[in-house]
């Protein structure tokens, strides 16, 4: 081994503790990007390939009823190649353990292998004839259904005594949610199962009917005319929903979580990898400093500024290969582990492709290169200007001045000679108050992020469901009723309160954009909504108008007072100018409000209602099951508890990335102090000689550390909120708005977390210190 | 210039910064060195031998004025050039030594022959100055006067013309100091290499072949001494 190579070989040895956790913060940074990267392309890969092997269709239509023979006609539309009528419709079920839930029912058609978005058998096999039936399998696997077990179903008011046949597996639920407002899966309560279409068409009353389509077409671009097309064409049936497979909602959700995955594989490892390389700039920097007369020595020697540079910078090439070689290693196990907690957990794919893409493994190593070279190139930048002769001169001493505080004099007479030491050398080594400062402000802004992740998701519930929604129950009725029907409920339950709605999609029009929405019309004194702007001042429903959720009226660049275009679906009734009148806070999901009077007399029949909100402490989904025209009972409490379990999972990561905050933080301060403590060997060692006792001079190093993580928490707190305003614009989605108020306890804890790695950090470099050799330190010249 | 002049200092001027304050280290210094000569730069501290010796070894450039080596001028060398003179002309002896702390001492020798063309034999050169039984210590275990051989040592090894030595016995006791001069003279003798010597102590004075003696930045005398004494019989 090259001499030189020998001697940072050792140095790396006597800086192992540096060494090893700037290391970790690259380990983190490179595992976080190849981590990230592979999963979510292999993910994307993954759910291309499931679509592809299951002929997924291009187009959704659902719609009221459409004969079948009349399907041939829309054929006439240049780009559609296929079309597949089905029977679609959800209702209640008490499953083996008397849980009650919904289900959706889907018809197929006996020719699977032909069939758009056909299934794939997990187990058992597909339905043949009257009495079997398939359930999708996150359903299965959470109720604990198997093959074979019995399923009684009731439709229409008649039960049908049915098989599972098989448990299956479909491109179109990868992500199962009942609805827009659901956001999370819940398996125990809401699932999928497929009745054989004739069957299907019988049971639901749709004898030669559909009131679902799915579309195949030859070419992707065609999508958006076909879809105008297929609105015209089908408005006489009824048609509600004509939409794109990218606005389909498992599809959307899972490209969002994909796109969110993307982003972080973007945005969290270079976090980790600026950091790693501030302190490789720092420490490399204070090595040349504190070498400055062994450089001089090797120059005399005769080695030019290239292989001097070329050393130091080795000392972070060591780090890159090590962070990065790890890096990549760790990556790619957790790249794997992702993607299959995607598949196993979030989504229901039945194959995973995990194939490793030599690019992001090259850009790793790019990455590593780049930052850590790069690091060490600038930070052994001031070796080209060291001159040899003059480096065995001693440093002329630094300008003496005195500081700011010594002129405050009530406070400068009042601190002890320790305090004194300690602000002189604040006030005085401004570059090293400063990178400490800063990166205390970082771990800081970085320990806040996960709380706020927390609390963000935790207040997004929170605030939809008990402070803008209040209502105990959400049921919706199978198809619009007359307003009576509401009386009937209030008959067979007792209930504090109850209100009819009307909710439909349509969609809405505004310049260029587009989107399809739920329309939701409630009482105009309703109970169960709280209406309010961004800024929480309460909003009231217009009489003519309506109130829009504020994330989406971004989308779509609405301002209020602007009028939007509604299209309805309803037949005969004609598409209509609206006025915003508000913006709405709404964390989740996206909506339009009017009062229902306003609704049913522009867009709906008058008196129709499909569906209400009540209070209730009955059974209510025991009690509205045997209604025959109540589809789905939403309850509030289920929500929670669906909710609560996926915090739990969540915790999980949020620990994990407050265990990466530590690392960061522990490595910036810890690094920090080392380097401070041998750039300072000399001064301690005078005060050494001067009686001071080691204890004492590490009560000196503790206190400006008290100091800086002060300061760093000072400068962290408008830090952590800059980061997270721009984090909850990035993470906000169509689905739900991150934007929430951050309560001071969070900045308040992110403090005490801050503090305690400090502490960590500070505990490692007591031990520095007390080995710290100060008569050889005074004796020795040279490193 | 004669042809047998080694080193040539013409007028030479230097004059840096040091914190706020203006050094005039050098005030137009002339004088010669014949090859394989033993010479004393004799001078009180601050009379800018130092920067003379640091500007011969191509560590410093000069304000004015010019220096020859066998008859080139180095003073107009490049950065290159001049690192490709100390790496292959130069041998340096400090005062403090200045050996890397973390090396052995034969690791502190192969550091600066592992950059040369023509070093000589590592283990023969430690074996001369009397340090074979020691070469894998660190120079923490060494004592003063054994990390002095040990950075004659890597100077010497190197295989160089000339070999300068910044009072290479100034933090030494006078035994140990005796000692390396006897091995500094067999150096200029044994391996036949212009040894060159900055020093304030006068009695060193009397074993060099010439004495160039400074003071204030100036040369006050160029002596060549026809009788210079064994190291044996130097006092101080």
């Amino acid at each position: 081994m090259k001499k030189l190579n020998l001697r940072l070989y050792r140095t790396i040895k006597h800086t192992l503790g540096q060494y090893i956790a700037v290391s970790l913060v690259i380990i983190i940074g490179i595992m976080s990007y190849v981590g990230f990267s592979l999963a979510m392309i292999n993910l994307e890969t993954t759910v291309n390939g499931y679509y592809d092997m299951t002929n997924s269709a291009d187009i959704y239509v659902e719609l009221n009823r459409i004969p079948e023979n009349a399907l041939k006609f829309l054929y006439d539309i240049e780009g559609i190649v296929d079309i597949q009528g089905r029977v679609k419709d959800d209702f209640s079920y008490t499953d083996k353990r008397g849980v009650r839930g919904t289900l959706r029912v889907v018809s197929v058609p006996e020719d699977q292998e032909h069939a758009i978005n056909n299934l794939y058998i997990r187990k058992g096999s597909f339905v043949r004839g009257n009495r079997g039936v398939m359930v999708v399998q996150p359903y299965a696997k959470a109720v604990g259904i198997e093959i074979g077990d019995p399923i009684d179903i009731q439709i229409n008011g008649k039960t049908y005594k049915l098989t599972v046949e098989g448990i299956v597996s479909s491109s179109e639920f990868v992500y199962v949610i009942e609805n827009e407002q659901t956001l999370l899966p819940d398996n125990e309560k809401f699932g999928i199962v497929f009745l054989e279409e004739s069957f299907a068409q019988k049971a639901f009353g749709y004898e030669n009917s559909y009131n679902d389509l799915l579309i195949k077409v030859d070419d992707e671009d065609k999508i958006e005319s076909i879809i105008d097309a297929l609105e015209k064409k089908l408005k006489r049936y009824g048609a509600s929903r004509v939409i794109s497979y990218k606005d389909q909602l498992s599809n959307r959700m899972v490209q969002e979580e994909i796109n969110q995955g993307k982003n972080s594989a973007k945005t969290v490892p270079f976090i980790f990898l600026i950091v790693a390389s501030a302190i490789i700039v720092t420490m490399i920097t204070k090595i040349v400093r504190n070498d400055r007369m062994a450089i001089g020595i090797l120059k005399a020697m005769g080695y030019n500024n290239a292989q001097l540079m070329g050393h130091y910078s080795m000392y972070a090439m060591g780090i890159g290969l090590l962070g990065g070689g790890l890096g990549i290693y760790f990556g790619l196990k957790v790249a794997d582990f992702f993607a299959m907690l995607y598949v196993e957990f979030s989504f229901d794919i039945p194959m995973l492709v995990g194939k490793v893409y030599i690019e992001y493994v090259i850009a790793a190593i790019l990455l590593t290169v780049l930052f850590c070279v790069g690091a060490g190139l600038f930070g052994s930048r001031r070796i080209m200007s060291i001159h040899p002769a003059e480096s065995m001169r001693p440093d002329a001493p630094k300008v003496g001045k005195g500081i700011f505080l010594e002129k405050v004099r009530f406070i400068w007479e009042n601190i002890s000679f320790s305090w004194k030491i300690v602000m002189k050398n604040i006030f005085r080594s401004k570059k090293r108050f400063l990178f400490l400062v800063m990166g205390i402000a970082l771990t800081y802004a970085i320990t806040v992020f996960p709380m706020y992740q927390s609390l963000a998701i935790d207040q997004v519930f929170l605030q939809h469901y008990s402070t803008f929604q209040k209502m105990d129950y959400n049921v919706n009725f199978i198809r619009p009723m007359n307003e009576s029907s509401l009386y009937d409920i209030k008959g067979i339950l007792d209930t504090s309160e109850i209100e009819g709605k009307v909710e439909f999609p349509f969609k809405i029009e505004h310049r260029w954009k587009t989107k399809i929405i739920n329309i939701i019309g409630v009482q105009p004194d309703t109970v169960f909504y709280n209406f309010t702007d961004e800024d929480n001042r309460p909003l009231s429903l217009p009489k003519e108008g309506m109130l829009l959720s504020a994330g989406l009226a971004r989308i779509l660049e609405i301002e209020v007072g602007d009028k939007i275009l509604v299209n309805t679906f309803v037949p005969e009734r004609e598409d209509k100018w609206v006025e915003v009148t508000g913006l709405v806070k709404q964390n989740l999901g996206s909506n339009a409000y009017m009062t229902m009077d306003y609704m049913q007399k522009n867009f709906m029949d008058s008196q129709l209602i499909t569906g209400v909100y009540l209070d209730s402490t009955d059974d209510v989904k025991g009690i509205l099951d045997d209604m025959k025209h109540v589809g789905s009972i939403q309850s509030v409490v289920d929500m929670q508890e669906g909710f609560k379990q996926f915090m739990d999972i969540l915790y999980i990561s949020i620990a994990l990335m407050i265990g990466f905050a530590g690392i960061l933080g522990f490595a910036i301060i810890y690094n920090s102090t080392i380097i401070s403590i041998n750039e300072r060997r000399l001064e301690f060692s005078s005060l050494r000689v001067m009686g001071f006792s080691k204890n004492e001079i590490f009560k000196t190093v503790v206190y400006e550390n008290i100091i800086m993580t002060l300061f760093g928490i000072m400068v962290g707190i408008p830090l952590a909120s800059w980061m997270l305003g721009s984090i909850g614009d990035a993470l906000s989605t169509e689905f739900y708005s991150l934007k929430i108020e951050i309560p001071n306890t969070i900045y308040f804890y992110s403090g005490i977390v801050t503090i305690i790695f400090v502490i960590i950090a500070q505990l490692a470099t007591y031990e520095r210190l007390h080995k710290l050799n100060f008569i050889d330190a005074l004796k020795n010249r040279i490193t | 210039m004669k042809k047998q002049d080694f080193v040539v200092v013409e007028q030479l001027k230097k004059t840096y910064r040091m914190g706020e304050v203006n050094v005039h280290a050098l005030n137009d210094v002339t004088f010669n060195i014949q090859e394989g000569e033993f010479v004393v730069i004799l001078g009180p501290s601050g009379s800018g031998k130092s920067t003379l010796l640091n500007i011969v070894g191509g560590m410093d450039s000069p304000s004015e004025g010019r220096v020859y080596i066998k008859g080139k001028e180095i003073t107009n060398y490049n950065d290159k050039e001049m690192t490709l003179y100390r790496r292959n002309m130069v041998g340096f002896v400090f005062q403090f030594y200045n050996l890397m702390s973390n090396l052995t001492a034969k690791e502190n020798v192969e550091l600066a022959t592992e950059i040369c063309t023509d070093a000589l034999n590592i283990d023969e050169v430690l074996d001369a100055v009397g340090l074979k039984e020691r070469s894998d210590h660190f120079p923490s275990q060494l004592s003063g006067g054994e990390q002095q051989r040990v950075a004659i040592a890597r100077a010497v090894a190197k295989n160089p013309e000339i070999l300068l030595c910044d009072e290479p016995t100034g933090a030494l006791d006078f035994s140990t100091g005796v000692t390396i001069l006897d091995l500094l003279s067999r150096v200029n003798k044994e391996f036949n290499k212009t040894v060159v010597v900055i020093t304030h102590n006068a009695s060193i004075a009397k074993m060099a072949d010439r004495v160039v003696k400074m003071r204030s930045g100036k040369v006050l005398e160029n002596i060549k001494n026809d009788t210079p004494l064994s190291t044996e019989r130097i006092e101080w």
